[in-house]
């Protein structure tokens, strides 16, 4: 520890001793920052690793002819044919979930914010929703396969219900982040010129609070498009292009994915990776536009 | 007759500058006591606010004149802030708030159960401190206003008269359909003022509307509230002494008295007066020690 | 409840500023006593005509114009430094005003001194120098007066000093019935020098007077006080 005292003289000799950083403190900075270089390095391996085998793996499968078009072949230990009953039955259902999950949170999360503010009934619906948050989507599966499933039987509908189940939470969670973002100046500034609440919301909360919240929606909807367990109980597993969400089961990457990695053959498991690789391609997508999204909206704030 | 007036630019030809004829009382609720021909547009009597229980203002009486600039000064905390927003039912947004009491507003009570807060709004517009431009494009936050009582013709003469009231428009003529972010603060609150006055208000009301702002920002909307008056009935509070001293024709001090047993503030109204009273030969020491500055 | 201020507050604020008008009100006084003294020079150099006594109120009357023009600056700094209004503006508007008519009495003092040198004519008309001793007494008390007032703050003897009826009045009329009536070879001259001294001497009255009136307008704050006539 050097000895700097608190007013150290003002000569240049001592004055200077002060403010220079001593040896010690220099290498306890130093081996901080490698501490915290080390720790991230280590972090981001098993990313890297993941990566890596992912598009070693699946890429070939991904490129081959007929990826996107061919049914999935019957017998598992055949090679060849296509994920596109799977691809077809993720969008399809995550677009269901998102159909009904999207409308319901963000108006959930307005009456939350705008309305019930600190009302017994918004403290309940809050605490309820962090709840649902914390639910396994195992459960959430098994849930909907008891109340739906098995009145209406296998199908792709089953499976949008489990996802928007599990996106619901978030959406209502991000939105009321995002209109919690939106300063209350603005709203007094409508109020101010003589608009009701209901209007402030639609033509100034809204528009104002809209980038964070579409990009608060794309990541539930990534989050979704890779779910396996709520799907395992309801859509059943369709191997060609079933367009009807709620007519036969259906299929989807999560699931294939599931399905293919536990046989012992050799076809399969590289349709595994494949869907792999395609499965990460879409959250990737989704999760880049949602920042591209949320980067143009903030810029047309500022 | 004075022999020599200041030599300030003559205000609006209602405003006596004539000296008083007598003295204010000097009990704490004063009201003034020239006479005057602008006729009257807020008559408040006895009027009190509450949060809960606590009592921000208390028994506060004073007339607002039509076509003046009345400003509200004193310390932080003495409720003139929480005055200005009875005026325009604002403090009804706030949980809680209640407020007893008369106000009039051209002789109607404000605060009857049949009168609808949003209607009153339209008639009475407000200014903040911290200006709040919507992050829609220039030409959308003045039109917001219009757009909403329903007007759609004529949408472009609007926001060009409304901008030019606020001495804006030749600043942003050439970008309308740009953001109103990316105009500097100063620009921001007179964006603010050009929405204000775009629905046509017959009051303006400005919560403190130059603090965020730099000197010649300030000055410039200190011009512009002199032009305004000349259409527009403008209630302003200020922090700043010397900017009430400018701009105002009337001004009430309010002052906070503690309560020795809830360490709680309630905000009193002092003197009312015309300006040239209040910073020349203010009737009330309380006024006098506040205004040089010199015993807070 | 408790006064507003006393709950949050410790003290006065603008420390400064506050210092700087007590430094005016003390420095006007100052002024005043220098001009004070100077009347008193002038008193005797009129008993005595001495010739070294007018030398020294000439120098002096040097200090008091150097006060004046430094002690207007120093109002000029307040103002636009400090911005003070009400009262402080009242006070520091009165002090630049009081400033000149100390200077201005000030003057007529040296006018008088300088007529008292040629003593042995003004000693010529026994009746008229009497009535100059006394009308100086006279004009002496009056600034005397004005003096007392500012350092008291006395409203009412200030009201009494801007609109009383003065002696003084009676004795200068006195004079120049007298001066009209002088003859003799010299009358001429004597009758000259003796008006000159005896209207600087009523016009240090005057001046007085207006100082009460000036004080009146500090106290009250009355914009009918401003006008700062002299009523005879």
């Amino acid at each position: 520890m050097s000895n700097v005292s608190l007013t150290p003289g003002t000569d240049p000799d001592s004055l200077l001793r002060a403010v220079t950083t001593s040896r010690s403190r220099r290498v306890r900075n130093g081996l901080a920052t490698s501490w915290m270089y080390g720790s991230f390095v280590l972090a981001v391996i098993p990313l890297g690793f993941l990566i890596f085998y992912v598009v070693q793996k699946g890429l070939p499968q991904v490129l081959q002819a007929g990826w996107f078009t061919e049914d999935i072949p019957a017998v598992s230990r055949k090679a060849g044919g296509g994920m596109a009953p799977a691809i077809v039955g993720t969008l399809l259902i995550t677009f269901g979930a998102t159909v009904m999950a999207v409308p319901l949170g963000i108006f959930g999360a307005i009456y939350l914010h705008e309305y019930g503010a600190t009302g017994r009934l918004a403290r309940v619906i809050r605490f309820m929703s962090d709840v649902m948050t914390g639910v396994p989507s195992i459960v959430m599966g098994l849930f909907v396969y008891s109340i739906y499933t098995l009145v209406f039987g296998l199908n792709g509908f089953g499976g949008s219900l489990a996802l928007a189940c599990l996106m619901l939470p978030i959406i209502i969670r991000s939105s009321e982040e995002m209109l919690r973002l939106v300063p209350d100046e603005l709203r007094e500034g409508s109020y101010a010129l003589g608009n009701r609440k209901w209007r402030t919301i639609v033509t100034v909360v809204l528009p104002a609070a809209t980038g964070g919240m579409v990009s608060g929606v794309m990541l539930a909807i990534a989050r979704a498009a890779g779910e396996t367990a709520p799907l395992l109980f309801t859509i059943g597993a369709a191997r060609k292009i079933n367009m009807n969400l709620f007519d036969g089961p259906n299929s989807a990457l999560s699931m294939q994915i599931f399905t293919n990695a536990q046989t012992p053959f050799e076809a399969a498991q590289d349709r595994a990776w494949g869907a792999a690789f395609t499965l990460i391609a879409i959250v990737f997508i989704f999760t880049v536009l949602a920042r591209i999204v949320s980067a143009r909206v903030s810029l047309k704030h500022s | 007759m004075a022999p020599d007036q200041t030599a300030s630019p003559a205000p609006s030809p209602v405003t006596p500058r004539r000296p008083m004829a007598s003295p204010s009382s000097v009990a704490p609720a004063a009201t003034p006591t020239t006479p005057d021909a602008a006729p009257v547009v807020f008559d408040a009597t006895d009027l009190s606010v509450y949060y809960g229980d606590f009592r921000a203002v208390r028994d506060a009486s004073l007339q607002i004149h039509q076509h003046e600039i009345t400003a509200f000064i004193g310390p932080s905390g003495c409720g003139k802030s929480t005055m200005l927003r009875c005026f325009d039912r604002m403090n009804d947004l706030i949980d809680g708030c209640r407020v007893e009491g008369t106000l009039r507003y051209h002789g109607v009570d404000l605060y009857d159960a049949r009168i609808d807060p949003v209607e009153v709004r339209k008639r009475i517009g407000m200014v903040f401190q911290k200006p709040n431009p919507f992050p829609k494009s220039i030409y959308d936050n003045v039109a917001f206003g219009p757009r909403l009582a329903g007007r759609k013709d004529d949408m472009d003469d609007i926001v060009e008269s409304a901008l030019r009231r606020a001495a804006l428009w030749d600043e942003v003529k050439d970008r309308l359909q740009k953001s109103a972010m990316g105009l500097s603060g100063g620009q921001q609150q007179r964006l603010c003022i050009a929405r204000a006055v775009a629905v046509e208000p017959e009051v303006v009301l400005m919560d403190e509307p130059c603090s965020a702002l730099d000197p010649i920002a300030t000055s410039r909307i200190e011009d512009l509230m002199q032009e305004l008056k000349r259409d527009y009935t403008i209630v302003i509070v200020t922090h700043n002494m010397q900017q009430a001293a400018r701009v105002s024709d009337r001004t009430a001090f309010f002052t906070a008295e503690v309560s020795e047993t809830s360490d709680t503030r309630t905000g009193v109204l002092v003197e009312y007066d015309l300006t040239d009273k209040i910073f020349s030969n203010p009737a009330d020491e309380r006024t006098e020690n506040y205004v040089t500055g010199r015993f807070g | 409840m408790s006064p507003a201020g006393s709950a949050d507050r410790s003290g006065p604020l603008r420390v400064t500023y506050g210092a700087e008008l007590e430094q005016l009100r003390l420095q006007i006084e100052v002024m005043g006593v220098m001009v004070d003294e100077n009347l008193e020079r002038m008193r005797r150099v009129l008993e005595t005509g001495s010739p070294e006594l007018a030398e020294q109120a000439l120098a002096a009357d040097d200090g008091i114009d150097a006060m004046n023009v430094s002690l207007t600056e120093r109002c000029y700094e307040v103002l636009a430094r400090e911005n003070p209004v009400a009262s402080d503006l009242r006070l520091v508007v009165s002090v630049v005003r009081v400033i000149s008519e100390l200077e201005r009495v000030g003057d007529l003092c040296l006018r008088v001194v300088k007529a008292a040198l040629d003593h042995d004519l003004l000693v010529r008309s026994g009746r008229t120098f009497d009535i100059l001793a006394v009308m100086a007494d006279e004009a002496i008390d009056l600034y005397r007066s004005a003096l007392r007032a500012w350092g008291t703050a006395d409203l009412e003897l200030a009201t009494q000093l801007s609109d009383g009826s003065r002696s003084i009045d009676l004795s200068y009329a006195q004079l120049v019935e007298t001066l009209v009536s002088l003859s003799g070879a010299d009358a001429a001259a004597v009758a000259m020098r003796t008006l000159v001294a005896g209207q600087a001497l009523e016009r240090i009255a005057d001046h007085s007077a207006i100082l009460g009136s000036r004080l009146r307008y500090l106290i009250t704050g009355d914009p009918g006080h401003l006008a700062a006539e002299v009523r005879r």
